[in-house]
């Protein structure tokens, strides 16, 4: 096995855990982990919520590799998977909402309204004239499906066909959501980007 | 051309999706417009910006805290859902959700569910709890909400599953059928099939017939998702051979006579 594993397919590596190779696990891990952790964060936008739910999906899959069946792509499944409990764990917060508005919308209304609570509180982490500080507020403003779509392009690098996999969106509505997203961030950056640059 | 679908297509020059013609067509309009240059590399910033925001998240003792919670064996009790339930048979999901009396599952999974109840199991619901069914009806509870209990009409899902199992074989027939002339319109109609949800409605199905433990119409199910992304990203004439693979991969699978003849186990009246 090589040091980082990427010439080894996921599935390979998969099976490997499946038959003892503990290493092989560590692997997948390393592989992935930013990239759920990012994507949750997304969803959840709460480090601590994020932190809680990668950790649960991880240790899933490593008490039952099995549970994966190769009729999919095994990132598309691990981010559904992702997607699954960072819901689950929305929807155990929103016990307000009626379970007729969980649908596909109603997710999205989910994911926005935590986003937006999180909104409210400062990014202490982070200055207010620095460009990530920019990009994660103007992030923070889009819509759920225009969100989670955004960031599993850019930065999980998934295709759009993996994306309308895990989001059980048409081809065509990712496409146009990632279209839109990067139009609003760039009319909501371009002010500030201008100012910085003329300063 | 307007400017807006340039502005699209600025969207899917950075990710790789314009077929050569397009592109060149792209980067021709490039060279003139200012604005299109603009947005081509503010795309490229945001996304540096966006991963840096996320890489600046991630704690650094994460790993370690992850692996260690594994090996272990903390948490073992409490982790995520997975995408599906293998652990446990429908009927005992059933009787579980029945005994509890409260739904406390996400919406998809309580539906295929109820969907699974009515057209593969009504009679397996009926021995583990035959006070659910309505007066006279063939109704099934799914649960409750607020006090409100929810029923779902047996005959009105089962309905809906045949219809769709009808339009996908119309839509699968009308494509791979059609003459040249004639395929940009029905490949229309199958984006307008798209945007009704119609993958949506398939993962139904699928989610059905894994809690039915059929795993010979979740591999075709699954083959069917894979056909209608196809579809959906087809481009026309451009996609001739496209279109060759994608009536090759239906008529090796035999997709649609397997749709076609495929029927549910019967467990209602």
């Amino acid at each position: 096995m090589s040091q980082t594993g990427y010439d080894i397919s996921d599935e390979s590596l998969l099976a490997q855990y499946c038959g003892g190779r503990e290493e092989a696990f560590t692997l997948i891990f390393r592989r992935y982990s930013r990239r759920i952790f990012a994507y949750v964060l997304g969803l959840v936008r709460d480090a601590d919520v994020a932190d809680d739910v990668t950790q649960k999906v991880f240790v899933k899959l490593a008490r039952r590799p099995e549970a994966y069946s190769p009729t999919a792509s095994f990132s598309s499944w691990l981010h559904r998977v992702a997607r699954n409990a960072a819901l689950d764990m929305l929807k155990s917060r929103s016990n307000q909402v009626a379970w007729e508005e969980l649908d596909e919308g109603g997710e999205a209304a989910i994911l926005d309204s935590e986003w937006r609570r999180g909104g409210e509180r400062a990014d202490e982490s982070v200055s207010n004239d620095t460009v990530q500080a920019l990009v994660a507020r103007a992030i923070r403003s889009l819509e759920g499906s225009q969100r989670e779509a955004l960031v599993l392009r850019e930065y999980s690098e998934l295709s759009y066909r993996e994306i309308a996999e895990i989001t059980g969106r048409s081809l065509p509505n990712v496409k146009q959501d990632i279209f839109q997203a990067r139009r609003i961030l760039r009319a909501q950056l371009a002010p500030h980007l201008r100012r910085m640059e003329s300063k | 051309m307007n400017h807006d679908r340039w502005e699209e297509m600025s969207s899917r020059y950075r990710d790789g999706d314009l077929d050569p013609r397009q592109r060149t067509q792209f980067e021709e309009h490039l060279e003139g417009c200012q604005a299109c240059r603009e947005a081509v590399e503010m795309n490229t910033f945001f996304a540096e910006g966006l991963k840096a925001a996320f890489d600046r998240a991630y704690p650094a003792d994460f790993e370690a805290r992850t692996l260690a919670r594994i090996s272990t064996g903390e948490g073992e009790a409490d982790t995520a859902s997975p995408t599906r339930p293998v652990a446990e048979s429908w009927p005992g999901k059933a009787a579980r959700w029945l005994r509890h009396g409260e739904f406390r599952l996400p919406v998809p999974v309580a539906l295929a569910a109820a969907v699974c109840l009515i057209v593969f199991g009504a009679a397996v619901v009926r021995m583990v709890a035959p006070s659910v069914f309505g007066e006279g009806g063939r109704r099934v509870l799914i649960g409750s909400t607020m006090g409100e209990q929810e029923w779902i009409d047996v005959d009105a899902a089962e309905v809906e599953v045949r219809s769709l199992l009808k339009r996908t074989r119309t839509l699968l027939l009308a494509l791979t059928t059609a003459r040249p002339d004639e395929q940009g319109r029905y490949h229309l109609e199958a984006e307008e099939a798209l945007s009704r949800d119609l993958i949506q409605e398939v993962r139904l199905l699928e989610s059905n017939a894994y809690m039915d433990d059929n795993t010979d119409i979740l591999s075709l199910i699954q083959d069917l998702e894979i056909i209608l992304l196809d579809v959906s990203t087809w481009q026309g004439e451009a996609d001739a051979d496209r279109l060759a693979l994608l009536r090759g991969g239906i008529s090796d699978r035999s997709l649609i006579y397997r749709l076609a003849t495929y029927e549910p186990r019967v467990g209602g009246d």
